[in-house]
């Protein structure tokens, strides 16, 4: 080896080190100083998404509604697509779970109306939006994700959400019990 | 291997060039020294065979870090749950800093174990990239996996550059590609950053002088480009200052991309990589018409105006190169016309005069090729607007019979004129593939019911004339023919052919498919045979007669399997009918080459035999699986049981034929009527009631014996191919029934990290002997140097 590659060789280790070190935080972060809200899942079609070693999860917050679109004072859904959206979130009356209140593309206007606001993308318009928030995927064991996944209508995920409106799962609940696999 | 290995060994410094050359030296003295030219000549046969002995230790380490990397991916991926995720976060950073760690200490020039360093270092980026997958896995984070793919890239590519690891490079590379793909085509984003990679391996291979490092750099730089100018067109480009100002960039980078390509061209490394650039200069001057397509679809006018313009100035100033690019605006323009462009066969005219007049042979060649183009233009518009699309699409593939009879009748008669031979050339390759398209398109059972007979002149009264004037064409043509003492042989079948097919009713499914395939097999037999036989040195048709087995033994063999998939209870049926079709095919190769053989002509006979033998394996592979509860192939229609005893009629005689001729070689024949007669049992004896054990087990017992024979015989020819070939299948096949039976992701993970490890280990110490050899060297080599002196 040559003196430079002796020297750069640790560096870029630890720059790689730095990069999970910094992604780990991130969301260290993010799960501890973000506001918990409790998500209900729903049932996906077709049923049988489980692929490999994860579950895809749908919410329902993933359906943006043409009341909520009119209300938020958007016409134009289309112009929506594959950009990014933020989402108000309210409590709904049983005071347990949450749901959507408002959409808007600048969280500042949101802000001033509503406490917690999430960020998503647009993955398809139409009269309603369809939105990801990153929070889809739960990852487990080899072949164990038929459980979650036979009773989604009773899964709800806790999420933690920062103050500019990035979110990570922090609990998964079936039937209001909590589900680890480890 | 020598000489390979003290090149690395000047690389890494263990000695000098010098040294390297009095190495070199040392040992070239020694066979020069020998006076005795037996012993000469021995050195001479063994030069080439030295080229191609492989290093075993790089073998070895090279696939136990394979096996390692695969390990490490699929243990963390298999999200064992008996480790908290801490614990598993805690062991990739160990992982990580101890694979770099390792490659760290290896690789220091005094250890001299660069081969195990840098197994290391890759592993150390394969673990960086695990790491990168097990956070994501750990906090189930999904809003935009890209940036871990990207993370990964760039620490890979960072660390690979520094040590100038070619394999992490590739594998950094390989990364961004999926990182540009991803998010070009699912986010919608430009990946300008995609060039950065790009360029900085191009700047690397420029300076080591790494042809393919070019040539695929300048692969990747022509993606790039592309994609960055339909990302503009799509989103930028408008019909006003900003659409202009793109089309001045894409003509300057065209420009430059010309200019560059043509100089790297020249340098002999980078020829590949020069062309490339200059296609995708070629391409970039193209740019505009994407961007005006975008923009305004209807701007055919302005085309044939500037087609025209271009024409008539080259012209004058007796610039070729403007033909043919006027050619290709006129060509553009017959494409996007909303009117039928039967005025395009002016301009096609007009130019091929004018490169008759400059002799211009390439040029004539496209003029035949835009000519053939333009036969389809008053063919396909000529159809009644009543007819359906599949319909169009049937007659379309009938005309091709006698187009291609026509084809290749021009072709021939014109294929020794010293101008026009180019031309020639074309009408007869483009002759051959047109005759092979139906035997691919309509050989299969689909419903052709609607197809109106063509004897009756019936609504396709037009096509029907057309079809017999050029049947009718190509015999005169051929009657011409004759009389120039042309050879007509293999001309002369593909007419009777056409002709015959006019009176035959193909719009039932049963005398369709055994016209075609008796066609099939018919042509299989007389282009291998005739090509051949007539030896006229390097002609088309030899090439041809390849082109057409294997394409109809690939694209048969894609159906029947692609039918095995979807057709779960018939999967056997079509797994053993493609066996048949390969059966028939390998003995007419085989025949040919016995009669061919006993003439004294030479005949590749390992082309089919190769395809046949994969086709065999896959087949008989596939069928080595649990299947369905299987239907007896007597439920099934009627077609499929003609088809099945033709086949096995036509194999049977071959066979007959062939054990009564063929003189050796008579083990792959024995394997070939083995694996015929068992899957024929099992064809006829498939049903409901047979458990599929039965099957898994022949095919299972078929598969190894086919693996056997083939192992047998390539000591037997000493062909290390076909040695390479059964070793790879029987591999294939004892991981296959190890994964079917025992699969789970961790013990997986397991066996490959074991093995893996073992093999650092051998590799370890097979380095330690080198480095002992090293060793010996250098003090043999300070021997010399003392002697010298």
């Amino acid at each position: 080896m040559k003196p430079y590659q002796k020297i750069l060789f640790p560096v870029i280790v630890a720059l790689q080190i730095a990069v999970l070190g910094f992604m780990i935080t991130k969301q260290e972060m993010l799960l501890a100083r973000g506001t918990k809200v409790l998500l209900k899942c729903q049932p996906i079609d077709p049923r049988s998404l489980f692929s490999g070693d994860y579950v895809i999860l749908n919410y329902e917050i993933s359906i943006i509604s043409e009341e909520i679109i009119s209300k938020s004072g958007i016409d134009d859904t289309y112009k929506l697509e594959k950009k990014d959206i933020y989402v108000a979130l309210k409590p709904k009356p049983d005071g347990k779970y949450y749901t959507a209140a408002a959409i808007s593309q600048r969280p500042d206007e949101l802000k001033k109306l509503y406490p917690i606001i999430i960020k998503g993308r647009v993955e398809y318009a139409s009269n309603t939006l369809q939105i990801r928030y990153g929070v889809e995927s739960y990852f487990v064991p080899q072949r164990e994700g038929k459980i979650i996944e036979e009773s989604l209508k009773n899964v709800s995920v806790e999420v933690s959400v920062s103050e500019s409106g990035e979110s990570a799962i922090s609990k998964l609940f079936i039937d209001g019990k909590e589900v680890k696999f480890y | 291997m020598l000489l390979k290995e003290m090149s690395e060994w000047v690389d890494l410094g263990l000695i000098t060039q010098q040294q390297k050359l009095k190495i070199e030296n040392h040992y070239s003295d020694a066979p020069s020294a020998a006076d005795s030219p037996v012993e000469q000549n021995e050195i001479k046969t063994e030069k080439p065979q030295a080229k191609e002995r492989i290093n075993l230790s790089r073998v070895i380490i090279g696939l136990a870090t394979l096996c390692l990397a695969i390990g490490i991916i699929i243990f963390y991926a298999s999200n064992w749950r008996k480790m908290p995720p801490s614990l598993k976060l805690a062991q990739i950073f160990v992982l990580i800093l101890s694979t770099y760690g390792g490659a760290y200490w290896f690789l220091q020039a005094e250890r001299r174990f660069s081969l195990v360093g840098r197994a290391l270092l890759l592993l150390g980026m394969i673990s960086y990239g695990t790491g990168i997958m097990l956070v994501a896995q750990i906090y189930h984070i999904s809003s935009h996996p890209t940036n871990g793919l990207l993370a990964w890239a760039v620490g890979a590519f960072a660390i690979s550059l520094l040590m100038r690891e070619k394999s992490g490079i590739i594998l950094s590379m390989a990364l961004f590609i999926i990182w540009d793909i991803w998010e070009y085509s699912y986010f919608g984003n430009p990946g300008y950053l995609f060039g950065v990679p790009v360029l900085i391996t191009a700047w690397l291979s420029w300076k080591d002088k790494n042809s393919r490092g070019m040539t695929a750099s300048a692969l990747l730089f022509a993606g790039w480009f592309l994609q960055l100018a339909f990302y503009a067109i799509e989103n930028y480009a408008t019909d006003g200052p900003a659409g202009y100002i793109l089309i001045g960039v894409y003509i300057i980078s065209g420009a430059f991309m010309q200019r560059y390509g043509d100089r790297f061209k020249k340098i002999p490394e980078y020829k590949h990589a020069g062309t490339i650039i200059l296609i995708t200069g070629w391409i970039a001057y193209a740019l505009p018409l994407f961007q005006i397509d975008h923009l305004n679809p209807s701007t055919s006018y302005s085309i044939i105006l500037w087609a025209s313009m271009i024409l008539a100035v080259s012209v004058i100033l007796k610039d070729k190169k403007g033909y043919y690019i006027a050619a290709a605006l006129y060509f553009i323009w017959s494409v996007s016309s909303a009117i039928p462009a039967y005025g395009y066969i002016i301009p096609v005219i007009v130019i091929a005069v004018l490169f008759y007049m400059e002799k211009d042979t390439r040029g004539l060649a496209l003029s035949a090729a835009s000519l053939i183009y333009y036969y389809y233009i008053p063919t396909v518009k000529l159809i009644p607007e009543e007819t359906s699309e599949r319909v169009l699409e049937y007659i379309i593939v009938m005309l091709q019979f006698p187009l291609a009879a026509v084809l290749v009748t021009a072709g021939k008669s014109i294929y020794r004129h010293p101008i026009l031979g180019s031309a020639g050339k074309v009408f007869t390759i483009a002759g051959w593939f047109s005759l092979l398209i139906p035997f691919v398109a309509i050989s299969w059972p689909m419903n052709m019911q609607n197809l109106p007979l063509l004897m009756k002149f019936g609504v396709l009264k037009i096509h029907a004339i057309e079809y017999m004037g050029l049947t009718l064409a190509s015999m005169g043509g051929l009657f011409i023919l004759h009389r120039k003492r042309e050879n007509i042989t293999l001309i002369t079948p593909v007419i009777i052919f056409s002709f015959l097919v006019f009176f035959l009713p193909f719009n039932h499914t049963s005398t369709r498919m055994i016209t075609l395939h008796l066609g099939a097999v018919g042509f299989i037999f007389l282009l291998l045979y005739y090509s051949f036989l007539f030896n006229e040195g390097k002609t088309f048709e030899k090439k041809f007669a390849f082109i057409f087995s294997i394409s109809l033994l690939v694209i048969k063999g894609s159906g029947f399997i692609g039918f095995s998939a979807f057709d779960e209870k018939f999967k056997l049926a079509y797994l053993i009918g493609f066996i048949l079709f390969v059966t028939v095919c390998f003995l007419i190769n085989r025949l040919v080459n016995e009669i061919l053989t006993g003439k004294g002509i030479e005949y590749p006979v390992r082309f089919i035999d190769g395809v046949s033998a994969a086709g065999v394996w896959i087949s008989i592979y596939l069928a080595s699986f649990e299947v369905e509860a299987q239907k007896s192939i007597f439920s099934a229609e009627s077609i499929v049981i003609k088809m099945i005893l033709i086949f096995v009629v036509l194999s049977v005689l071959l066979y007959v034929i062939m054990f009564k001729k063929m003189s050796g070689e008579r083990i792959i024949l024995f394997l070939s009527l083995i694996i015929f007669i068992s899957s024929g049992i099992t064809l006829f004896t498939a049903g409901p009631g047979v458990p599929w054990e039965i099957y898994s087990i022949t095919f299972n017992l078929l598969l190894f014996i086919t693996s056997a024979v083939f192992m047998y015989y390539s000591t037997i020819v000493q062909s290390k191919k076909i040695l390479n070939f059964a070793t790879a299948g029987i591999i294939i096949h004892v991981f296959t029934r190890y994964f079917d039976l025992f699969w789970d992701m961790f013990s997986g993970s397991l066996l490959f990290i074991i093995t893996g490890i073992l093999g650092l280990a051998g590799g370890y110490i097979l380095e330690k002997k080198r480095k002992n050899l090293t060793e010996m060297i250098e003090a043999e080599s300070g021997e010399n140097q003392e002697r010298v002196k």
